[in-house]
């Protein structure tokens, strides 16, 4: 049976003033009904472009260069403008990084939430707010009546993230893209909208790419994991075994190199020397190569394709780390 | 190193401080004004609400809290960027929140800022080597070839190429910012840094150059550093001790490691509980209340203790009266009235 999104060597390429930026670089995943999905990285690795890439909300410039992106069997890439729209915000929603500048801030929220109930449901003008209220109430907002006649700015930056759930749930996705959803939000704030999301997937049957460079979001959240690096998926695998038994060394080295409340030491953090390749040239051989310090000749020669034991956990290196979870040696100089 | 508890007579706090740096009963507001052509005063923001403590030379401090606690505003008043509303502000025996015109100048060699955001704090127009030796010139250090030879020792200290010299800021990524940024807080020799959100907005594989960088500075220069962070990883990782501040108060102060295992303080426990740790089996198995509800008004802070809208422990005493600062264990101090642990016999 297809999986809810099916992503299928997708290039998304960004045309700029001299060349282009190859920001998705074939990158093939999916997403099963009610799942949630981690797509984790840093930034430049892609993984907010393959969001993008799935809403068709793509930069200027931006521009899908080959490979398939197909929700519930349709294939979206190359759908016409009228037929998207009724996907985006309908079948598949999207809650963006920094509510502050997301927002419309010459609307009301009662206004913002109904437009995309209005649009897709043909209901009027009342009934949509209703469903506003209703909306607003499920993410936990209080007296949400009372606040549709607010504006962006009268919220703190937690409610506004609320308020940006509820637009984005109003018609009930089957799935969400959560890219950076708690980024710019304090820490206990952020524990409040992630619980959040969790009980709103769990009661909709939501499916969730949940795009973030924060390992310890992901550990928590994300059933299975897809690393990526410079346009590239590095690793995939369910959510306990990629923290188990990494195999990329880059997966070992992000983790590594961040430092643990748990720890009670001051020694040095482990630091990934250099800097990730210019996306508008990229290597015909292993990206990660000139960082790693496990590369070997064949890593400057040829692409490392995804490989593995197991369907689930894949890889793409020719000297994976061995069992267990590494702690990459002492910290190069640098 | 003095223990943390508060000089609470007028007769003490006058005495001055023989710590490195002290903080006494610190207190800034910011006035907030209303209307278009007539401004006038409806209220004020209480950004920083008696605030104590200590440092030792050659310590790092942390200071950790969310936004609208006032460590940003801290770290300002340190450096001299604010001057305080009241109370003093004790460094190597003189209350620099005294000191004006040339005595001030001079001081102010010795506190530099590191500041929050490397994208906003170089100037985009001027040259990387401009901008380090802009210290220099502006205190009127050396004539302009030892101020160059010192920006190329510093850059060489720092990690990156003298060639950075005739580029411009743009011309580099974040973490290198971060480095130019830090440069430029040693240019100086100062013999106290604050670095403000020093790693918050950089790649993780990037953070721990910066924090490795910093601990190697602070080695070979013998700094003092007052680090200034919503993130408690971060904070934890590179500090000696850690005050957690909520909405312009203290609420806890206590060596790295014992914040961690032995938070006295509701607030410390619900910050803890909220950092997601990159381990799937004790994420999945917290079972944690996240602390509810918003962050009240800086301009109309709740009355007696500052957290109880949020906090699960709260009651009646806690709207009447603000909670004093009581000890935990040594230097360990917290203000509440119904604390996580038994406080230690009064100091």
């Amino acid at each position: 049976m297809a999986a809810l999104l099916e992503i299928n060597d997708l290039k998304t390429y960004i045309k700029q003033r001299h060349g282009q930026v190859q920001a998705v670089d074939g990158v093939s995943l999916f997403i099963e009904e009610g799942e949630t999905l981690g797509v984790v990285g840093e930034s430049g690795c892609g993984k907010t472009m393959t969001g993008m890439s799935v809403m068709q909300l793509l930069p200027p410039g931006g521009y899908i260069a080959g490979g398939s992106v197909k929700l519930d069997g349709k294939e979206l890439v190359g759908l016409a403008d009228n037929e998207m729209r009724k996907i985006r915000g309908n079948e598949v929603a999207v809650i963006f990084q920094d509510p502050m500048t997301s927002l419309n801030p010459t609307m009301n929220i009662g206004a913002q939430i109904s437009e995309g109930v209005r649009i897709h449901r043909q209901v009027s003008r009342k009934d949509a707010l209703d469903r506003a209220a209703e909306v607003l109430s499920l993410v936990g907002m209080p007296n949400p009546k009372e606040r549709l006649k607010d504006f962006p700015h009268q919220l703190s930056g937690g409610l506004r993230q609320r308020v940006m759930i509820a637009m984005a749930l109003s018609c009930e996705p089957k799935l969400l893209i959560a890219d950076e959803p708690t980024t710019a939000l304090d820490v206990t704030i952020q524990l409040q909208i992630l619980e959040l999301l969790y009980s709103l997937k769990q009661r909709l049957r939501m499916a969730v790419m949940l795009i973030t460079h924060d390992m310890g979001v992901i550990a928590g959240r994300a059933d299975r994991v897809n690393v990526m690096y410079a346009g590239k998926i590095v690793e995939q695998a369910p959510t306990e075994e990629l923290f188990e038994s990494m195999r990329h060394p880059y997966t070992a080295a992000l983790l590594a190199s961040i430092p643990r409340l748990t720890q009670n030491s001051s020694a040095a953090l482990y630091s990934i020397p250099g800097l990730p390749p210019d996306l508008s040239h990229p290597p015909a051989w292993c990206r990660f190569q000139p960082r790693c310090q496990f590369a070997t000749a064949r890593c400057r020669e040829e692409e490392p394709p995804l490989t593995g034991d197991t369907p689930e956990h894949q890889y793409a290196c020719f000297n994976p780390v061995g069992k267990g979870s590494l702690r990459p040696t002492a910290p190069l100089a640098h | 190193m003095t223990t943390a508890t508060p000089l609470s007579t007028a007769q003490e706090a006058s005495q001055p401080s023989t710590a490195f740096l002290e903080l006494r009963h610190l207190v800034k507001e910011f006035p907030v004004t209303a209307g278009a052509v007539m401004q006038r005063k409806i209220g004020t923001v209480k950004a920083v609400s008696d605030v104590s403590l200590s440092v030792a030379k050659g310590e790092t401090f942390g200071l950790v809290g969310e936004s609208g606690c006032g460590k940003t505003t801290i770290g300002r008043l340190i450096v001299g960027l604010e001057k305080p509303t009241s109370g003093q502000i004790w460094f190597e025996g003189s209350d620099i929140a005294r000191l004006r015109g040339r005595e001030f100048r001079r001081r102010r060699r010795d506190l530099q800022l590191m500041f929050q955001d490397p994208y906003a704090s170089l100037d985009p127009r001027m040259h990387v080597g401009n901008i380090i030796r802009e210290p220099l010139a502006v205190q009127k250090i050396g004539n302009r070839q030892e101020q160059n030879s010192r920006v190329r020792q510093l850059l060489q200290e720092v990690g990156l190429s003298p060639k950075a010299i005739d580029l411009y800021p743009h011309e580099f990524s974040g973490g290198q910012r971060q480095r130019i940024g830090l440069a430029r807080a040693l240019s100086l020799n100062p013999k106290l840094i604050v670095a403000d959100e020093p790693v918050s907005a950089l790649d993780v594989s990037i953070r721990s150059q910066i924090m490795n960088l910093m601990n190697g500075l602070q080695e070979t220069h013998g700094l003092t550093y007052i680090v200034i962070s919503h993130d408690l990883s971060v904070v934890k990782y590179l500090s000696d001790r850690v005050g957690v501040m909520y909405l312009g108060k203290l609420v806890e102060v206590a060596p790295s490691q014992d914040i961690y295992d032995h938070p006295a303080h509701p607030y410390t426990q619900g910050l803890i509980n909220a950092i997601p740790e990159p381990d799937p089996k004790r994420e999945r198995s917290k079972n944690l209340q996240p602390i509810m509800g918003e962050l009240p008004s800086a301009m109309n802070p709740p009355s007696g203790c500052r957290f109880r809208t949020r906090c699960p422990r709260a009651q009646e005493i806690c709207s009447a009266e603000e909670p004093p600062l009581r000890a935990f264990g040594p230097r360990h101090i917290a203000a509440c009235h119904f604390p996580l642990q038994t406080p230690i016999a009064s100091a």
